[in-house]
């Protein structure tokens, strides 16, 4: 950039500069009235995440154990949640990195695709096929019968190695 | 209705005159106060005009929806979002425990929360109470169960059949039995 260059990024021609100042006619008085009455009259005071204790899971409860099935149960829908919601993080980077990216995004954002890829695998495996009932022991089972099967079978992927 | 008999005529003609104020008409309909002494005189009109009701019930629901609905209600939400405003997110100080209310970030969704909502612990608890003790009363039942089927199949236990008793009123019984019979009497013939 030269000295005698003064024009701001987003107004270096005539059809931005205009484009930018009809968006500054709505945006202004809406940004002026946010800076100058609503941020300084309002309160400061926190709020947090909730973190939630662990408690047995659905394995060392005994069969006749409401309570303890009640509480892993819903250990076990938290944890789903946090799962997905890890899951989702994923795919949004290689999506942000694809829009980013393309028409080359194969191969530049193919790291975040593989771990997408991965994190997807194995999600599925512990969450997947559990069907609108989902529980702790039917996940449990299907843990049980994964085992079963990789006995007989050898491996399942690469993620349960 | 007044009925003009020819004996009070004249003072229904006084009357007339006396209170004979003009009737009002508005939106071509006859308005007076005074119509029921006169009966029937005269012509009598129904405004034939499309129905208003529609209208009017819109303006009624229109006043009511927005000066006890709308305008209370936005300015709640006004005043809580610019001169509260909603809360910062921050991690959890090491000794301190915070509240139900203060894992929500809307001052509005906090006051719900704090002041008309059970706090979650407490409804998570009493649901794990509740599912408790009826798993209790199943076990109670399922026990009750298989004693019966061993009694029946075994057929060598009577305490099913067992009722228990209180003596106390059988005593109070007999002892009313005496006494009537005493007065009453039995009906033994020899």
């Amino acid at each position: 950039m030269t000295a005698g260059d003064t024009k701001v990024p987003g107004e270096d021609n005539a059809f931005k500069a205009f484009m930018s100042a009809l968006y500054r006619t709505v945006d202004a008085p809406v940004t002026w009235f946010r800076e100058s009455i609503v941020e300084p009259n309002q309160q400061k005071y926190p709020w947090y995440h909730q973190k939630y204790r662990r408690v047995p899971t659905i394995d060392e409860c005994y069969t006749d154990d409401v309570v303890c099935d009640f509480e892993a149960n819903a250990q076990f829908k938290r944890d789903r949640a946090v799962d997905s919601e890890i899951l989702s993080i994923l795919r949004q980077r290689y999506e942000d990195c694809m829009l980013y990216e393309a028409p080359d995004h194969l191969t530049v954002c193919k790291s975040l695709w593989d771990k997408y890829k991965d994190a997807e695998e194995a999600w599925f495996i512990k969450y997947g096929d559990l069907g609108g009932y989902a529980d702790a022991r039917k996940c449990y089972m299907k843990q049980k019968h994964r085992m079963i099967w990789e006995k007989r079978n050898g491996p399942l992927s690469n993620q349960t190695k | 209705m007044v009925s003009w008999s020819a004996l009070g005529r004249s003072f229904g003609i006084s009357l007339l005159k006396n209170q004979g104020t003009k009737p009002i008409v508005v939106q071509n309909v006859k308005l007076s106060t005074n119509k029921a002494l006169f009966g029937g005189h005269e012509h009598k009109t129904m405004p034939l005009q499309p129905s208003r009701w529609q209208y009017i019930k819109f303006k009624d629901m229109f006043h009511y929806y927005t000066l006890v609905g709308l305008i209370p209600v936005g300015l709640i939400i006004f005043y809580t979002n610019v001169f509260i405003g909603p809360a910062q997110l921050e991690p959890i100080p090491d000794d301190y425990n915070p509240k139900h209310w203060e894992y929500h970030r809307h001052p509005i969704t906090r006051f719900i929360a704090r002041y008309i909502h059970n706090s979650p612990q407490q409804e998570y608890e009493k649901f794990m109470h509740w599912i408790d003790e009826e798993q209790q009363r199943v076990k109670l039942r399922q026990l009750e169960k298989e004693i019966q089927a061993k009694m029946a199949e075994r057929q060598d236990y009577q305490a099913y059949y067992y009722r228990p008793m209180v003596n106390k009123y059988l005593r109070i019984e007999k002892k009313i039995s005496e006494e009537m019979q005493e007065r009453i009497g039995d009906d033994y013939k020899d």
